[in-house]
């Protein structure tokens, strides 16, 4: 890997820079301008480097002999459990949920008086509404801060720092969810109460808040990849035009790594979304708007983890209704992802 | 997490012994499923880890999952054995013996540093249907009310309910919780909480330096004579359930789980109900209520 931290430029300043060296003020402006000519022809280069996408149709020999065949098999099957698990979760979900879509409807599970059971009453809307805040809340915040991260241990960072952020980073990953959700209600829950006009702790805001800590290892992961497959060719050549290391980053590495931040992105909200035991231990779980970050909310899977236990027929398939529509929620963001680096190649594709 | 891994556990218990043939009489393994009331599970699990001890040859695995849970189970026969930390209702009572295993109380409970001393029923009833937001409104400090209540089906909610006399979703909470320790948690982290635990648990709390004051409650003190007597009156009895032997239908009583049962109620553990904070039984525990 030639594209380490150590191989680009150090600093602006102390790049030969022919223009500068007398330092007369007056030769500002042109300097400027000539910078800005010579980086454009830089990104043109770099960027018209051809980034091939091999797939099995097209860029490996036929399969052919025994070996072949029987790695193939296995591959086939090995293809088919992960799809067939996959099928037989969702089959399960909207078998379970059926009862509750057939009998109460969607319109009342969408539009009901409220959220309890035992009176009949079974409106999902405001716990649909309390996962996607604390989900969306939580990447406003987790994405800029992985990228940040992710940018700063493969550019900026020295080798040692790198190597010690990949490691808590990776340690950020492992902790088991429960333990977030400890620290949240232990230490995060009565620090935000201190701030809080209401007296609690337990609120959106700290659903956020815990969900960033949990998934910026996703993001920062994935965005890492990302920029380490960025073609060490285009950075060579761009450094070795002169580029500053901020225009190598902002128009070379990022762009080139966009498809792979999006696609992390999209784990990030789907992890958010499925996350259950830390968003049962700080949200506070009241099913209602929230008006405010400061409101407690409940999520769709706490409201599941909460009530499971306790439910019977009609209150049960409900919940599980509402599992079925987290599912279709995560589709349509899939969906969403494939989508967007399909544009994302398109705007990249070669002239 | 507990639960969960406790599902998992018995699970490959269940797929293991089934392998090995645990339902086999000669088989030397003995296997009781007790399942229901999460205020039960900690003291049936230590019960069982005695009786154990004493009898190598039985593996007890205890889930928790509410009472609801534990009554539905023990007539299914998907346990042994239930759990269940409310009285039965109606119908509920039909086809099921119950054994008495100790007493609860349920109170409500601040954080120590509340200057609050008691509450009068006017003033609880008022506090957790939003009627008085502030402490200062029931002779308190200046500072909002942070109302704790527990999630629908759980035993705590429908008891208070009961008391206050008002349906569950009466209940104008800022905060539900599950599980208890959970529930004590949240208010060990906020001066200006105010929830309903049980007893025991909230006493174990105490004793393990948390910082909470358990309310007494109509004038009357949670403490282990008040609740036997009934005189405390969100006292609460623990239950075990199995299928009624007169029923129909049902197989031979399980010699195992007869044992168990007769151990549980009986003298030998009554010191590990005292531990957890309940109040063990009198003489009569064997005795349907």
């Amino acid at each position: 890997m030639t594209s380490d931290a150590a191989s680009l430029p150090e600093q602006d300043d102390r790049r030969p820079d022919a223009s500068n060296v007398g330092g007369a003020s007056h030769a500002a402006s042109d300097t400027a301008s000539a910078r800005t000519a010579r980086e454009d022809f830089a990104l043109q280069v770099s960027c018209s480097a051809a980034m091939p996408d091999c797939h099995a149709d097209d860029a490996f020999p036929p399969v052919s002999g025994h070996l072949d065949r029987v790695a193939r098999w296995l591959l086939r099957s090995c293809a088919a459990i992960g799809v067939g698990v996959a099928v037989l979760c969702c089959g399960f979900v909207a078998y379970e949920a059926m009862p509750a879509l057939r009998t109460i409807g969607t319109g009342r599970l969408f539009g009901d008086d409220g959220w309890s059971p035992r009176s009949g009453l079974y409106d999902l809307t405001p716990m649909l509404v309390g996962s996607a805040a604390a989900a969306l809340g939580s990447t406003l915040l987790t994405v800029p801060l992985g990228v940040g991260v992710a940018v700063f241990g493969r550019f900026y960072a020295p080798r040692p720092l790198a190597t010690a952020l990949n490691a808590a980073v990776a340690l950020l990953a492992g902790i088991p969810s429960v333990v977030f959700g400890l620290w949240g209600l232990t230490v995060l829950v009565p620090l935000l109460a201190s701030f809080s006009d209401l007296g609690q702790g337990q609120s959106l805001l700290a659903g956020m808040l815990v969900l960033t800590a949990m998934t910026l290892p996703v993001v920062t992961l994935a965005a890492g990849a990302a920029l380490a497959a960025v073609p060490s060719e285009q950075l060579a050549a761009a450094s070795a035009l002169g580029l500053r290391r901020s225009l190598i980053v902002t128009r070379i590495a990022l762009p080139a790594a966009a498809g792979g931040i999006v696609t992390g992105t999209t784990l990030q909200v789907a992890r958010a979304i499925g996350e259950t035991m830390a968003v049962l231990m700080v949200c506070g779980n009241i099913v209602r708007m929230p008006d405010t970050v400061w409101e407690p909310i409940r999520t769709l899977t706490a409201n599941i983890a909460l009530e499971m236990g306790y439910a019977d027929d009609l209150h049960r398939s409900a919940l599980f209704a509402g599992g079925f529509f987290l599912l279709l929620a995560v589709g349509g963001l899939l969906t969403l992802e494939q989508a967007t680096r399909a544009g994302l190649a398109w705007r990249r594709r070669p002239a | 997490m507990r639960v969960s891994l406790l599902t998992l556990a018995s699970a490959l218990v269940l797929f293991v012994g089934g392998c090995d043939g645990a339902t086999d009489a000669e088989s030397p393994e003995r296997r009781i499923l007790l399942t229901g009331s999460s205020t039960i599970a900690p003291l049936a699990t230590e019960i069982a880890a005695r009786f154990e001890q004493a009898n190598p040859n039985v593996r007890i695995d205890v889930e928790s999952g509410g009472s609801s849970r534990g009554i539905r189970d023990a007539r299914s026969g998907a346990a042994d054995v239930g759990m269940s930390s409310r009285a039965l209702r109606g119908e509920e009572e039909e086809g099921l013996a119950q054994i008495r295993l100790a007493f609860d109380g349920v109170a409500f409970v601040v954080h120590a540093d509340n200057p609050i001393g008691e509450l009068s029923d006017e003033d609880l009833l008022a506090i957790y249907t939003g009627e008085r937001m502030r402490w200062s409104d029931v002779g308190g400090e200046d500072a909002p009310i942070v109302v704790v209540s527990r999630a629908e089906g759980r035993s705590e909610l429908d008891l208070v309910a009961e008391y206050l006399d008002i349906e569950p979703s009466a209940i104008r909470a800022d905060v539900v919780d599950g599980e208890t320790q959970q529930n004590l948690k949240t208010v060990i982290g906020n001066v200006n909480a105010i929830t309903y635990t049980s007893v025991g648990a909230a006493e174990f709390a105490i004793l393990e330096g948390s910082p909470l004051k358990i309310l007494p409650l109509a004038g009357v003190e949670a403490t282990s004579a008040s609740i036997r007597s009934g005189e405390f009156p969100l006292a609460r009895p623990l239950i075990l359930l199995r299928p009624d032997a007169d029923r129909d239908g049902v197989a031979d009583p399980d010699p195992t789980v007869d044992a168990y049962i007769e151990f549980a109620t009986g003298p030998d553990v009554s010191d590990l109900a005292i531990g957890l904070g309940y109040v063990p039984l009198a003489a009569d525990a064997t005795e349907t209520p």
